[in-house]
Formats: structure tokens, sequence, C-alpha cells
């Protein structure tokens, strides 16, 4: 595999690893920065992953590179080499009228376009070509080949897996839920109240020399009230962290003018929880009388269950009693009473077919929990 | 390609960088981008720069970071009040604006006549925001004062240091620009060296039975908070104090376990698994 393939891989893998990063990784190359796989593995690290998180998944793409094929040794030794012979008097002359960023953009221009080994030429990046890419500026810096490395060899350190536990589920990370849910913003401009900007009246007088001159601004704060209710049922435990992630970056982001939260259990019925671990409930009714319509309402549930409890009301499904509304039809006053609402459903899209998360999607509009989901399902709640 | 020998970090006489931070501070210097330095408190991230600025004899500048900081403090503020204050009072000719206009810690890194090491702290601190604000000017290496019809360009452009703790994660667009360093958590070896230096008079039984403990229960992956460096020497001091028989430590033996363990949820697991306290 081609150091080019390395780059591929680790996109592969998710890490994505922009063009820019991949121009630093040759320039370190091509000042003679890296001279041996080791070097490759830990300076590589740092200009082409920039979390932790990442770095498990990065000795994961190492140890598939090194181990990919017979070449490889020889494609860096290649490379070496052509930087050990330094440049030609061509070359020199060549290089010398490029500026740095002409030949960067040429390079990622090269790099889009090679697809495989060349040599001679004048084009692409390789051999005995007068192409200032892939050798440049290796002769003014000397090239350490084969430096002696103060580090445990790439290879065993990437094996050992150090980072596993840094890694957590990187898609769904906290900034860009908190990115994406910062989107929920209304700003509240209308009515006659108008708040005095003090910053900017002082400034204002100061600037006329002492003439009180009184700055109003149009109060500017988020005028979003967001109801959350979360399925608490069972078959959610395994998707507790996200939902937990997201209900905690929601909170805490103290952006909304107003921010509530209940539990709900596989559906919502008669009571719905503040606290489900002590149990502490309130009717369902409630929500009518204390959220007015202008409430934002978020369900987050994998509203997977079966179709009675769906269809029959708690009574029925916990005391046998023909009596009390059926789940569905709570949903349905819900949706009726809220202006806009969405649901957020962790399960994956194949799921969706189940019955009964067809009959709530037909209800309210569902998203995936992933960042594009919540992104859209933000959109929608703005809409109405 | 400019590609100039750049100055060579090696650690200073009163900081002991590892080997990896030494080769991050030098490819930041290499390709010229920031530096981001990321890591549990308490692993010497502040120190560095510090120790860079020394060990390569570089003007020095910490713009520390709060919840309240705004990308345009690290540039400029314009002192109106303080103008209007020599207008009143004819302390100083008011016509040159310029005197007014103060620079933040970013703007005296651009003006240095040397190039400077500036040293970006705590950035997570700020506005999920904050960083993207801040892009354009590390891109450019120049801003704009208005109110002088000023253009402020950097002299050299100088070596930024950005620690972060990770409370909050950083915007891709702005990590692409930077050299990324992730200090692991010090092992065995290094641990040992650290708790030497703060307590040079440890009897040795001790500073291994308590460190072998210390890590056995770092292992331990049920825990909501890791004990760290501080919570280790906090721990050691109290052994100490107490004179504890270094032979009676043990994962069914934690004294003083409060000073290693914040969290009354990870003080009962550890009870419930390991019995008898």
């Amino acid at each position: 595999m081609t150091l080019l393939g390395f780059f591929y891989l680790l996109r592969q893998y998710g890490i994505k690893v922009t063009t820019k990063e991949w121009l630093d990784l040759y320039k370190l190359l091509a000042v003679g920065e890296i001279s041996s796989l080791d070097d490759l593995y830990y300076k590589g690290r740092k200009v082409l992953v920039k979390s932790e998180k990442l770095y498990d998944i990065y000795d994961k793409a190492y140890l598939d590179f090194v181990q990919a094929g017979g070449d490889l040794k020889e494609r860096l030794d290649e490379i070496l080499s052509f930087m050990e012979e330094g440049l030609t008097a061509k070359d020199k002359a060549v290089f010398e009228q490029l500026d740095l960023h002409e030949i960067l953009e040429r390079l990622t221009e090269r790099l889009l376009n090679q697809k495989e080994k060349h040599s001679g030429g004048g084009r692409h990046i390789g051999q005995n070509g007068y192409s200032p890419f892939g050798n440049a500026g290796a002769k003014r810096d000397g090239v350490r080949i084969g430096g002696e490395s103060h580090h445990n060899a790439a290879f065993m350190v990437a094996t050992q897996r150090h980072f596993k536990n840094l890694r957590e589920d990187v898609y769904l990370d906290t900034r860009n839920i908190g990115v994406a849910l910062k989107k929920l913003r209304q700003f509240q401009n209308i009515g006659r109240e108008e708040e005095v900007d003090i910053e900017a009246t002082i400034n204002k007088t100061a600037e006329n020399f002492g003439d009180i001159e009184i700055v109003f601004a149009k109060e500017r704060k988020n005028n979003v009230k967001l109801l959350l209710l979360i399925d608490n049922g069972g078959s959610m435990e395994i998707h507790e962290d996200r939902v937990e992630r997201l209900f905690s970056i929601a909170k805490g982001l103290n952006y909304f003018k107003d921010f509530k939260h209940f539990y709900f259990h596989n559906c919502v019925y008669d009571f719905i929880y503040e606290d489900m671990e002590h149990g502490k409930k309130l009717p369902t009714e409630r929500l009518f009388k204390d959220f007015n319509p202008e409430w934002k309402v978020i369900f987050i549930g994998d509203a997977l269950m079966s179709p009675y409890e769906l269809h029959n009301s708690w009574q029925m499904i916990y005391r046998y009693e023909k009596k009390g509304k059926t789940g569905i039809e709570w949903l349905k006053l819900l949706k009726a009473h809220f202006r806009s609402s969405i649901w957020l459903n962790p399960i994956s899209y194949i799921q969706w077919q189940h019955q009964t998360v067809k009959a709530i999607s037909k209800i309210f509009p569902m998203f995936p929990l992933t960042i594009s989901g919540i992104e859209a399902g933000v959109k929608q709640l703005l809409k109405n | 390609m400019h590609f100039e020998k750049t100055a060579k970090f090696k650690g200073s006489s009163d900081y002991v960088a590892s080997p990896e931070l030494i080769e991050a501070v030098n490819i930041s210097l290499t390709l010229e981008k920031p530096l981001i330095i990321k890591g549990e408190p308490g692993t010497g991230k502040t120190m560095l720069a510090q120790s860079i600025a020394k060990s390569l004899n570089m003007p020095f500048f910490i713009w520390n970071i709060k919840s309240t900081t705004k990308a345009k403090d690290g540039l400029y503020f314009y002192d109106t009040v303080q103008r209007l204050n020599d207008a009143r009072f004819h302390d100083r000719d008011i016509t040159n604006i310029k005197q007014y206009i103060k620079f933040g810690k970013l703007a005296l890194a651009f003006m240095s006549e040397e190039k400077a090491v500036l040293l970006i702290d705590e950035i997570d601190k700020a506005d999920i925001e904050f960083p993207n604000d801040l892009l354009n000017e590390l891109d450019e290496m120049s801003f704009y004062i208005p109110e002088t019809n000023e253009t402020i360009r950097a002299k050299h452009r100088p070596q930024v240091i950005i620690t972060s703790n990770s409370e909050k994660d950083l915007p891709d667009a702005f990590l692409r620009r930077c050299v990324f360093h992730y200090i692991a958590f010090p092992d065995y070896e290094l641990m040992k060296e650290i708790v030497e230096v703060h307590y040079p008079n440890i009897h040795g039984e001790l500073l291994e039975k308590a460190l072998t403990l210390f890590y056995e229960i770092r292992k331990i992956e049920d825990l909501k908070k890791k004990p760290s460096t501080s919570e280790l020497l906090d721990w050691i001091r109290v052994l100490m104090i107490s004179n504890y028989d270094a032979k009676r430590l043990s994962m069914k033996h934690i004294p003083f376990a409060g000073t290693l363990l914040k969290k009354e949820q990870d003080l009962e697991y550890i009870k419930r698994r390991y019995a008898h306290f």
C-alpha cells in the first residue's frame, strides 16, 4: 500500500483527514521530520488526528496500513531515497520560482489526480521528475535517515491500543449536539419593551463628550420553550447513553427561555413521570394546563412496543379494566395541543417498519437520533 | 518553498517535557501552526508554553480564557470612558484616538518585534463559537481597527499554544488548522517521578504500594470519576501524615478513600465490589 493509501484508509475508518492536513504530513516528509514508520505513526497522528477519541481508530488504521503489504517498506524507502538524493539543479530552479501556496495548491490537484506510482516526467509526484512535489526542500535541512527513535516502537504501541477507553460515540459528540440544538432559537424582537444597552450608551455618551445618549436595543433573547418527553422503557436501555447526552446538553446549554422534561414508559398514558426512579408522577392532563401551545416538544423514544400497548389504555394493560384513553389517543391529543412537536428515534431506519413505529410516525414527524436527524428535527420545529 | 531551519525546542531546565511533547512543539514550529495541547488537569499544559518561550528566548504572552471572553478581547478595546475623562479634565490631547486603543494579548503577540509565544489558556472555557471567531485572525495574522482606520499585521507569526481541558469539544474547522497533541495520563514510572518531586522524603515502600493501588483503582471501568494526579498527591500526603502502614494497603482496604474518590457512587461501588472496607 502506498502512503496515499494510508490517507484513504484513515478516511475509510472515519477519521476525516482533509487534504490540507495531509499536506502537512508531506511538509513534514519534505523537511525530513519523518524518516521511519515510527515517525509516521507519532508525527502523523499529531497532524492528522485532532481528537484523542480517534486515537484508537488511528491505531487500528495504522496497523492495517503496516500489515497491508510487503511493498510498504519499499515505498517508504523510496520516498526517503529520493529525498536523500535531493534536488537536481533543474529541480531547484523550478522549485525556487514557485511559492509555497502555489506548490500546495498544485500538489493538492496532483494528489487528487494521481492514481498510480509514477516515475519520470514533470507532472506527477514521483521519482526522478522535476516536479517539485514530494521531494521539495529535502536538501535544505538534510534528511535524517533511520534516525533513532526515543519512542517505543510504534507498531507495538498501536497493537496495545492504549486509547481504547478514550473512544466515544464519535459521531454524536457533545459539541455537535450543542451546535444542532442551538439552532432551535427564535429571537424575541416584538413588543414595545426595549431595554437600555448600557455598554453602547456609555460608549455613545463618551464619544459625544458627555452629552448623554441613551441607546436602546431590542431585547434579543431566545424565546423558545422546550419540553422533552423521554421514553424510559426497557427497550430504551441500550440507547441510554445517547439520550442522556442529548438531555444533559439541552439542559446545560442554558439557552432556552424555559426547559422542562418528563419521562414516560413505552408510551404516554394517564401519568408522566418527573423522576422515574422514585415514581414521582403527575397526571398527563397537567401538560395541557401547565404548558401552552407555544412550547416546542421533542419526544425521544424508540416507539417500539406491542401493538396493544399503543392501542389499549393503561388500565386495560395493567388493570384489565375497559376504560381510560389509549396510548395513541394520548399522543394524538398532545400533537393537537402543541403547535410544533417532533419525535427523535434512536433505533436504526430498518426497524422503522415496525407497526407501532409506523403508527407513531404518522402522528409526529419522526427523525433519527443522529446529528443530521436532530438538525432536521430542529428545522421542523421552527417551521410552525 | 521556505522551509527555513526553525529553532528547535528541547525542553528547558525547569520543565521536563516528554519526547512526544517536544516533538509536537517542533512540528508546530516547523509547520507554523498553532499547537493544541489537551489532557487532564495537572499534566503541565500551561507550563509548556512558558518553557518554550524561555528555552527559545522568545517574548511570552498569556491570554487566559474565561466563560465571558470574546474573540475581540484578544485584539483591542477602545477606551471611550478614559477619553471622555481626559476631555473633561483637559488632561491630554484627545484628538489622537490611537492612545485610547488598548491592545489585547493576541494583538500584542502580533506586534512583538521578535517572534513571540502566545499561550491561549483553557480555550474550552469560552463560548462554543469562540474558536471559530478567532479563525480569521489566526489565518490572516492581521486585523482591522475601524476607529483608527488601521490594520495591525503580525511582524512575525507568533507561535500559538492552546490548552484545553476538553470541557467542550472544539470545532473541526479550528482543529484542522492546528497540530494536536493529547497528553496521556502519566504511567507508573513517570508518576513515581512526579510524586517524588512533591514529596522527596517519601518512604519507598509506601510510594510503591500506594501507586500500585492507585493504578488498580484507575483500571476499574465503572468509575464515574477516576482519580487523577492531584487526588493521588492529596491521598499520599494523608497517608504520610497519618504514618500509615504501607503493608495494609489493598483493594479491600483503601484508607481515606474519600480523598481519592470524589463521587459517592464510586465509593459505594468499590465498597460493594470489594467488601469489608
